[in-house]
């Protein structure tokens, strides 16, 4: 079937179906969210992504060359530098396989060559003994792993409204994979940090063409960093990692956003002071308050930088051009992550919303990994259904019904997420 | 409104940017020096759409894809004016993109309507 040209709907709490036809469907979220989707939708688009007209994401053509170790099926956003999305499809396992997993770069020079034996870490600042290690040094080192969920900070900002510019990823800027490497604690100790100290601040081998361009570096506060849980990854998913992915080593913040999992790293700076590059005090930061909320008329005085994940849910079957049968079961099924208390409960509506469900949860692989759920349906009825699903994670925190959050950058969306279904009778 | 790039038309718009030891299109260059057995290689596509002539496109030809592919605009839902203004206001003080005054306003003219365009 031609993707292009196929409408899928997948919204967000407080979107409304407004029309139907079948084919195309007409959605609104937000004044401007509306106006776009509904412009873009006058004339048909060969750009229509899973979210439908509110992402023009879509598969490479199959003339054009694959990026590197990535299947052809990821949905292209940017290609310079490469920012490419998973689609739906591919995250129906517990761990996302690396050739399907989500790209998101700043800067467009990537470290495309990388000589392993050459390469180095290093660890400095204000620390008594610095480091340069090598790969091999670091395989040496005593290897931990743990299964953590990746999520850009903006996975979902397409179904912010009003609309804010960015990367419009809809809801793949996401995976889930078992991560193998050296805590990040065990390198510090070995460097021994000096008393006093404040951040470490992470380096990669990307650049910017221009020298105006901040290098891309990014800090965590000494005590989380030292924690131990902090890993500096080699290995994904069993193997090397991925060059999008952060070949030859990776940092691993289980339950934060993945801005701060820096790739290609091979800086390690411990600091005095609070660290100020412009990625942690200028950009990636969200308003200081519980909702990280601010209207666009009023925006926030005062802006945090983000951390922790909040919690989400997501259905990834059926999608909505899935062929469904009057008293037919089906099995309903998708996955669930917060920030690292873990998944307590998912519900699923089939009534969009009027009476809710509990679902089956799969394999727990750790509180930092994303945990399976399904449910099986069988539609009474033939005609339009919409399904949706909400999680409570671990702490007790659950999801807005209502896609109310909104900030200027497209943060931290986790508004409950709904599918329509056409159903025959 | 979007149209592939003809290779040659990429290799002559390359910017002074350098993506490893690759050529435009994506093709290892034929005399590169040998890898040396411990090093790795990767090739990275170029899939950027060329943008239709229109007033401001040298202009904006001349700026913007020195940093990012011009999916960088494809990508936007459709905005209005003072989202671009503070989009390239963005590019020029916090990123430092080197845009002359008089051609400022004329980028903003040809994203505006290229952004119109790819949402009529």
């Amino acid at each position: 079937m031609d993707r292009g040209r196929r409408s899928f709907v997948r919204l967000l709490g407080g979107a409304s179906l407004a029309a139907l036809d079948g084919c195309r469907r007409k959605v609104t979220l937000g004044e401007d969210a509306g106006r776009a989707a509904s412009s873009s939708m006058a004339t048909p688009s060969a750009s229509v992504g899973p979210l439908g007209p509110l992402s023009s994401a879509r598969p490479a053509e199959p003339s054009a060359e694959a990026f590197p170790e990535k299947s052809r099926d990821l949905l292209l956003h940017t290609d310079r530098p490469p920012n490419l999305e998973t689609p739906l499809h591919r995250l129906t396992d517990d761990l996302t396989p690396n050739d399907a997993f989500f790209v998101r770069w700043h800067l467009q020079q990537l470290p495309t060559t990388v000589d392993v034996e050459a390469f180095r870490l290093g660890v400095g600042g204000h620390v008594a003994r610095p480091l340069s290690l090598s790969l091999e040094q670091l395989r040496k080192l005593p290897a931990v792993e743990v299964v953590a969920v990746n999520q850009c900070s903006g996975n979902g900002r397409a179904a912010f409204g009003p609309r804010v510019p960015g990367i419009q990823w809809t809801q793949g800027a996401m995976g889930n994979a078992r991560w193998r490497g050296v805590r990040l604690k065990d390198l510090l100790d070995k460097a021994g940090v000096k008393a006093g100290a404040a951040d470490v601040v992470f380096g990669g081998l990307d650049r910017s063409p221009v020298s105006s361009v901040p290098d891309f570096e990014k800090s965590l506060a000494i005590d989380l960093a030292h924690g131990g849980e902090v890993m500096v990854a080699y290995s994904m998913n069993g193997t090397e990692l991925p060059m999008l992915n952060g070949f030859p080593l990776r940092l691993v913040v289980p339950g934060w956003y993945s801005t701060y999992w820096v790739k290609a790293l091979d800086s390690i700076q411990v600091t005095s002071k609070p660290f100020e590059g412009y990625w942690m005090a200028k950009a990636y930061r969200v308003p200081k308050n519980d909702e990280a909320t601010e209207q666009k008329g009023t925006l926030a005085k005062e802006t945090v930088p983000i951390s922790r994940m909040n919690v989400r849910s997501f259905i990834v079957s059926p999608s909505s051009d899935a062929a469904l049968l009057r008293g037919t079961a089906i099995e309903l099924g998708g996955v669930a992550f917060d920030g690292g208390s873990g998944i307590r409960r998912v519900e699923v509506s089939t009534d969009d919303g009027v009476s809710y469900r509990d679902a089956v949860l799969g394999v727990d692989l750790g509180k930092y990994s994303w945990r399976r759920w399904k449910s099986m349906w069988t539609p009474p009825s033939a005609g339009v259904h919409t399904i949706r699903v909400r999680a409570t994670s671990g702490s007790g925190e659950t999801q807005p019904n209502e896609a109310t959050r909104w900030n200027r950058s497209g943060y931290m969306q986790n508004a409950v997420e709904r599918v329509s279904v056409r159903v025959a009778g | 409104m979007i149209r592939k790039l003809p290779l040659v038309t990429i290799a002559a718009a390359m910017l002074p940017l350098v993506l490893g030891s690759v050529a435009a299109g994506g093709a290892p260059l034929a005399d590169a020096p040998a890898a040396t057995s411990t090093e790795r290689s990767w090739s990275l596509p170029r899939d950027e759409p060329e943008l239709l002539p229109g007033p401001g496109r040298e202009a904006f030809y001349s700026a913007c894809p020195t940093c990012h592919s011009t999916r960088y605009v494809t990508d936007q839902p459709l905005f209005g004016r003072d989202a671009w203004v503070a989009e390239i206001d963005k590019m020029k003080k916090t990123y430092g993109a080197e845009i002359r005054a008089e051609d400022t306003e004329k980028i903003l003219e040809y994203v505006l309507s290229v952004n119109a365009t790819s949402h009529r």
